[in-house]
């Protein structure tokens, strides 16, 4: 079985059966980061699709210095962020209209839960999902995030805290 | 910082397996001995636990992204046919923008495809066989 490393560098020789490889590989990871940091489903589907894309477009330029995963998920974070922006000022144009939900594919996450987890600031929802949804090094979430490892172990720190205070 | 101070900060990557040897033997040692951190160990296994605990397979989303993925990439089937349901399916597109591989087909199984017949390629991009 290729890397994902090594299908990345084939994504950028436009290798298609690679970049359907990579896709199948990574599709549910990045829905659900983008998830958690768009907290919307249909939005979620969006980022997903534009970070896709991006890889396709810019696999050429993946060099090795991170993981592939820590690449794509930073690709990710940056669609999300350029998402929600857009949505805050208006100027994302209307998408087609969203695919009716299928209730076989609802994210089913304990009520108690997505509620606790809602109630956290974006920075520290994301430092959650890296490190204990993804099991992400200290350094590849830092990566990702694009702060000092200190900054994720304290925002990881505080909302442990205060995760554990409203479920425990 | 005590050394409580750094078990703590160590634990979320102990309880994921990420921590390297050295620093797993000294947060093991100071568990033992310390009440504090044990309680506050307990607290970030169940934490994790609870952030982790919904791993679903998405299917559905996965295939419905990948074709508009595959539409804004240039891959435009002029027609396709899709036969099957969500779990398993087969899936044949014609492209007449493509003279040398035209057809594709593909079967999927719980969202994964396995690609049967056709070749594609990046517009604007040339592939190996179209170089010779």
């Amino acid at each position: 079985m290729r890397t994902d490393e090594a299908l990345l560098w084939a994504v950028g020789q436009a290798d298609r059966a690679a970049f359907e490889e990579l896709y199948d590989r990574h599709a549910d990871r990045v829905y659900r980061f983008a998830l958690s940091l768009v907290r919307n489903g249909h939005l979620a589907e969006e980022v997903l699709q534009e970070t896709m894309l991006a890889v396709w477009k810019q696999a050429g330029k993946f060099r090795g210095a991170s993981k592939a995963t820590t690449w794509i998920l930073g690709i990710t974070r940056n669609q999300a962020h350029g998402l929600l922006r857009r949505e805050k000022k208006g100027e994302r144009l209307p998408d087609d209209p969203p695919d009716e939900p299928d209730p076989a594919e609802t994210v089913e996450i304990d009520v108690r839960v997505k509620q606790a987890l809602e109630s956290l600031s974006p920075e520290h929802q994301e430092a959650l999902h890296l490190v204990f949804y993804e099991d992400m090094s200290l350094a590849d979430a830092a990566t990702v995030l694009g702060v000092p490892e200190g900054t994720v172990k304290s925002r990881l720190f505080y909302a442990r805290k205060a995760l554990a205070k409203e479920l425990l | 910082m005590t050394d409580c101070d750094k078990i703590l900060e160590m634990m979320p990557w102990y309880v994921t397996g990420k921590l390297d040897a050295k620093d797993t033997a000294a947060l093991a040692a100071h568990i033992q001995t310390c009440d504090a951190c044990r309680q506050e160990l307990a607290e970030v296994v169940w934490v994790r636990h609870a952030v982790s605990s919904e791993k679903r397979d998405l299917p559905t989303v996965r295939q419905r992204v990948w074709r508009k993925v595959m539409s804004r990439a240039g891959f435009r089937d002029m027609a396709h046919v899709d036969i099957g349901s969500m779990l398993v399916g087969f899936r044949l597109g014609v492209n007449a923008r493509r003279p040398n591989s035209p057809v594709r087909a593909s079967l999927h199984v719980m969202g994964r495809n396995v690609r049967i017949v056709g070749k594609e390629r990046r517009e604007g991009c040339e592939t190996t066989d179209e170089k010779k």
